[in-house]
């Protein structure tokens, strides 16, 4: 296996490929950064120019732009609260606050110096579990999965903030929104009006963008002036650096969530950030999350690159892709004449070895090209709302329309982005209807199926328990804590 | 003055450069002035429709067609893609039956996710397939296998297991249509678990034990089932088969040794399959897996573009590059064109009207769909 | 307007959403109802004691008096206005015109630009559009005028 490690490494080098590997880098830093085009637009854009390339040069240009993309979607998260791409929604809970304070340069230091390490860590995982994978991935039967996404709803009770109820019922929101179109169990169609766009349900990235995007642009123009109060931009990068070395635990530990949910098929890599800056919240000591902590970027910053690396293995070895990105890369192994499953880690594994390594030079070069393009975006942070607001308004717009193409994409945009910004003025918290709405559709299959395969047998698994008693202690750890911190609020104030 | 000037330039900058603009998107849109007169589609651009994502197996086939598509038609017109994905392939279909324009610059790619919803005449069903003229159609196969350690008693008593024997599947009017009613014809007991997410994942369900009775199509079944075989973890059943031009179930030619659940049913019962179930299967097995994708234009297209795309697909099928690379995407099966197409399509989708009901009565009772409903 | 009550109007448009939900719900057939019908019915009782539990603290503070807070509605529906006006615009006009449109006037009326630098700007971004949409291969939002 080292052997053909060796082999592979030779073949990426190459300078023939280097060369589609940096075409993938730059298009997946681009696509990254611009809001409202993710992964999926990337990769259907690169689709046409596969067919029939040899697969290492392929391969470069595809995972090349994957294992950026969640490096690129740092710059609006931090410098205006918009997500780059559904991958970063996290990193404005503790982005965006520090670069209100001027300090977005620390932050996207950090943030780059993270998804570089995550990445790396996602590639070595990847490397690590070939030959583990496959009495891995079948491991996992449905009560489990089922379980899994209930420890994801869970976290959206950490995010809740102060008001627990409120968060809850912004989670089932968000259940409700995930309901929408086809049933998992039956092909009946719920909720759609009689429209043909409502079948498929509402697409991940125009929620996520209208739910943070939206209500921005608003608070934007309302309240006047630019993001960042301070006139002066400090330059902070190797601080941000600083301070993820001083946090390398942390970074460590997300990187190693990001690889497993990645890795766990079926669950959608799209909650990732929450649950690693969930976890950390819950984690780090004497923390200030969502206040400008510079932990909250680094959290889920390291585990949305590691993810890839992780989610790859199911994608690869199984035919089962985790996110739109990967359904998209399927598509273009077949196109390059590959097709996923065991025959990658036999004959075609010098293929996956160098995807291994395509996944590592690309998140270090990338995470770079990042760095060198923080001074001249960062300025953005200084421009008034009402400059920049309308520019943004156009480029939130085509983007949205590229869900689905659909001017249905348009009207829930602006429905759902309503909804989050008067959920925003009244301090409902968003990160729950977020997860629930990703979680629905997972929740309700895995429960069906284990109903309908297993009828109640399916609880005395004894993995199944072990998953519910986590997720009580998290729920009750986090009330306590609530409670605690409140008591803290009520004699602090006095 | 000289104030009035910069205005005067700038409007002047402005309009010309609005201008510029809309001629680039009528351009780009230029499709809509329809085909000339011409013998050829030189300097045309097709627009092929896919209504699916981006990356799924029938835009992998689609986007593997267009520069055999461009190569072939006369007067190399560009083909481009285009995604409309929704509705489980309905959504882009409609559109391309009801706001396309009909002037052989607009081809569609179907596959079984909207002919099976045609033929049992869905609601949300807005396009008629009799108008359209098909250019292209390629088969595809599936096989069913299942746990080794239940086929070791024989077929016999596999056939009687009742109880033991779970099914993982997607959805009852997919692709698993097919499966469940060759259970049905079989008479077999399983016990179908439905809302999976793919075709992958019911393969893990099968591996690890959640289902053990599974069916693979016919490439998935090669590259990642074939292990699990020689390994001794799963056995082949039966392959779902192919119709051929008498209307019979025939061996898939990418599986001669596999039998055809005709002839497990001769073997096991004596006596030939009938009745409506087995008219229903032969009904499914011909709209879903011997034309598993089409490539269609309007019917009302210019009558010279539409030669033109048939004198392309009789080049194209002859074109040994074709032949030769399609064996990945195409899984190795002959594509039908020109009249041998005709009658397959006459064949696949005039469903008789008992059979119809059948299969929307079969739906309703054992998975609680109304049909009028989707 | 004070926001008190608009959080009590918030969660009263919730809850009606949730039983309307629960009520739809009702006539989905039995297995795609299960889960639907599960988190309405969670939604509308959890927005019912969260609605009570406002509607009591708002009644002690009324004994209290002061100290609410104010939330400005005219101005955020005023730019509310503007992007819907220019989704309508692009719904009739087309992207590009629409675009053109609605930045000019944007630029000019909210950004209190000059009428010069508004143009440049409308250019450039006109420009990059069409840059963008020929380079990413990027679909634009069908209009009446089929522009």
């Amino acid at each position: 296996m080292i052997e053909s490690a060796v082999e592979a490494l030779f073949i990426v080098l190459d300078p023939s490929r280097l060369i589609y590997m940096f075409l993938g880098i730059c298009i997946g830093v681009v696509v990254g950064l611009l809001p409202g085009l993710s992964g999926t637009v990337g990769m259907s854009l690169m689709l046409p120019f596969v067919f029939g390339l040899e697969p290492y040069v392929g391969m470069a240009l595809l995972i090349g732009m994957i294992a950026v993309i969640h490096t690129g979607d740092t710059f609006p998260s931090i410098l205006l609260g918009i997500p780059g791409t559904s991958g970063s929604q996290a990193t404005i809970m503790d982005g965006f606050p520090l670069s209100k304070k001027g300090e977005a340069s620390r932050a996207m230091g950090a943030a780059f110096f993270c998804s570089m390490v995550g990445g790396v860590i996602g590639g070595i995982a990847l490397y690590l579990t070939i030959p583990f994978a496959r009495p891995l991935i079948t491991s996992f039967s449905s009560p489990e999965l089922f379980m899994l996404t209930m420890l994801g709803l869970s976290m959206a009770g950490l995010l809740a903030g102060k008001s627990p109820l409120k968060g809850i019922i912004s989670g089932i929101l968000g259940l409700l929104i995930g309901a929408v179109g086809s049933a998992p169990a039956v092909p009946e169609y719920r909720y759609t009006f009689d429209t043909l766009y409502l079948t498929q349900g509402v697409s991940l990235p125009v929620v996520a963008m209208a739910i943070f995007a939206f209500p921005i642009i608003i608070t934007m123009l309302t309240d006047k002036g630019s993001v960042s109060s301070h006139a002066k931009l400090q330059s902070g990068i190797l601080k941000g650096v600083m301070d993820a070395l001083r946090n390398k635990f942390l970074v460590f530990r997300s990187a190693v969530i990001g690889v497993l949910i990645g890795f766990i098929p079926g669950l959608g890599g799209s909650v990732v950030d929450w649950i690693a800056y969930g976890a950390g919240q819950k984690t780090v000591k004497d923390n200030y999350f969502g206040k400008g902590d510079i932990r909250g970027v680094i959290a889920p910053e390291s585990a949305n690159n590691a993810k890839e690396g992780g989610s790859l293995v199911p994608t690869l070895l199984f035919g089962i892709p985790g996110s739109g990105t990967t359904a998209i890369l399927l598509g273009g192994l077949t196109l390059m004449g590959l097709e996923a499953g065991p025959k990658m880690l036999s004959a075609d594994l010098s293929v996956t070895l160098s995807i291994v390594w395509t996944l590592v030079f690309a998140n270090v070069f990338g995470a770079l090209l990042c760095m060198i393009l923080v001074r001249p975006i960062s300025k953005i942070s200084l421009v008034p709302g009402e400059k920049i607001v309308p520019f943004l308004l156009i480029l939130l717009v085509v983007g949205a329309y590229q869900s689905t193409m659909s001017w249905g994409d348009l009207i829930v945009f602006v429905i759902i982005g309503l909804l989050g910004y008067v959920m925003t003025i009244l301090d409902w918290p968003r990160p729950p209807l977020l997860i629930g709405f990703v979680l629905a559709l997972p929740a309700e299959r895995y429960y069906w199926i284990s109903i309908e395969r297993y009828g109640w047998e399916w609880i005395t698994n004894p993995i199944v328990i072990v998953l519910a008693c986590v997720i009580i202690v998290l729920l009750t750890g986090g009330t306590i804590m609530k409670r605690f911190s409140k008591d803290y609020e009520n004699t602090g104030g006095v | 003055m000289n104030l009035l000037k910069t205005f005067y330039v700038y409007f002047v900058l402005i309009f010309t450069c609005f201008f510029l603009l809309g001629c680039n998107t009528l351009e780009a849109t230029g499709t809509d002035q329809g085909n000339k007169e011409g013998h050829s589609y030189h300097g045309e651009t097709i627009s092929f429709i896919v209504p699916f994502q981006a990356g799924g197996g029938t835009d992998v086939f689609a986007r593997f067609m267009t520069p055999y598509f461009s190569k072939h038609i006369e007067g190399e017109p560009r083909v481009q893609v285009e995604n409309i994905p929704g509705g489980a392939s309905i959504t882009g279909t409609n559109e391309y039956a009801n706001s396309r324009p009909s002037n052989g610059l607009n081809i569609l790619t179907s596959s079984a996710s909207s002919h099976v919803p045609f033929m049992l005449e869905q609601s949300s069903v807005d396009y008629n397939l009799d108008n359209f003229t098909p250019l292209i159609g390629v088969p595809s196969g599936g096989v069913v296998y299942t746990k080794a350690e239940l086929a070791a008693e024989g077929m016999e008593n596999f056939l009687s297991l009742e109880n033991e024997l779970f099914y993982a599947g997607i959805s009852p009017t997919g692709l698993d249509l097919v499966t469940l009613l060759s259970f049905e014809v079989l008479e077999m007991d399983v016990k179908a678990v439905l809302g999976y997410e793919g075709r992958g994942p019911s393969r893990v369900a099968f591996e690890q034990g959640e289902s053990n009775i599974d069916f693979q199509t016919t490439s998935a079944y090669k590259s990642s089932v074939e292990d699990l075989v020689e390994e001794g973890r799963a056995v082949p059943l039966y392959s779902l088969g192919q119709i051929d031009e008498n209307g019979d179930l025939i061996r898939d030619p990418q599986f001669p040794d596999l039998p055809t659940i005709e002839e497990i049913y001769m073997d096991i019962y004596g006596e030939e399959p009938s009745g409506a179930a087995w008219d229903a299967y032969k009904q499914t097995v011909a709209a879903s897996y011997t034309l598993n994708k089409v490539i269609w234009v309007h019917d009302d297209a210019p009558e010279n573009s539409k030669e033109l795309l048939r004198n392309g697909m009789e080049k194209l099928i002859k074109d040994s590059n074709f032949s030769a690379d399609s064996e990945e995407i195409l899984e190795g099966y002959d594509t039908y064109i020109g009249d041998e197409l005709n009658k397959y399509i006459e064949q696949s989708f005039s469903i008789s009207p008992e059979t119809k009901k059948w299969i929307i009565d079969y739906l309703q009772h054992h998975f609680d769909i109304d049909i009028k409903k989707l | 307007m004070n926001k008190d009550y608009l959080n009590l109007i918030f969660s009263g448009f919730l809850f009606i959403l949730f039983t309307l939900a629960w009520i739809e719900a009702l006539t989905f057939s039995k297995l795609g109802q299960f889960f639907p019908l599960y988190i309405s019915i969670a939604g509308s009782i959890l927005t019912f004691i969260y609605l009570l539990n406002q509607l009591l603290i708002i009644y002690k503070q009324k004994k209290r008096e002061g100290n609410e807070i104010k939330i400005p509605l005219w101005q955020p529906l005023k730019y509310i206005g503007w992007i819907l006006g220019y989704l309508l615009l692009i719904y009739i006009g087309g992207l590009m015109a629409a675009t053109a449109i609605f930045l000019i006037l944007f630029l000019i009326f909210e950004s209190k630009m000059k009428f010069v630098s508004a143009g440049i700007s409308v250019i450039c971004v006109l420009i990059a559009v069409s840059l963008l949409s020929s380079a990413l291969d990027i679909y634009w939002p069908t209009n009446l005028l089929g522009l």
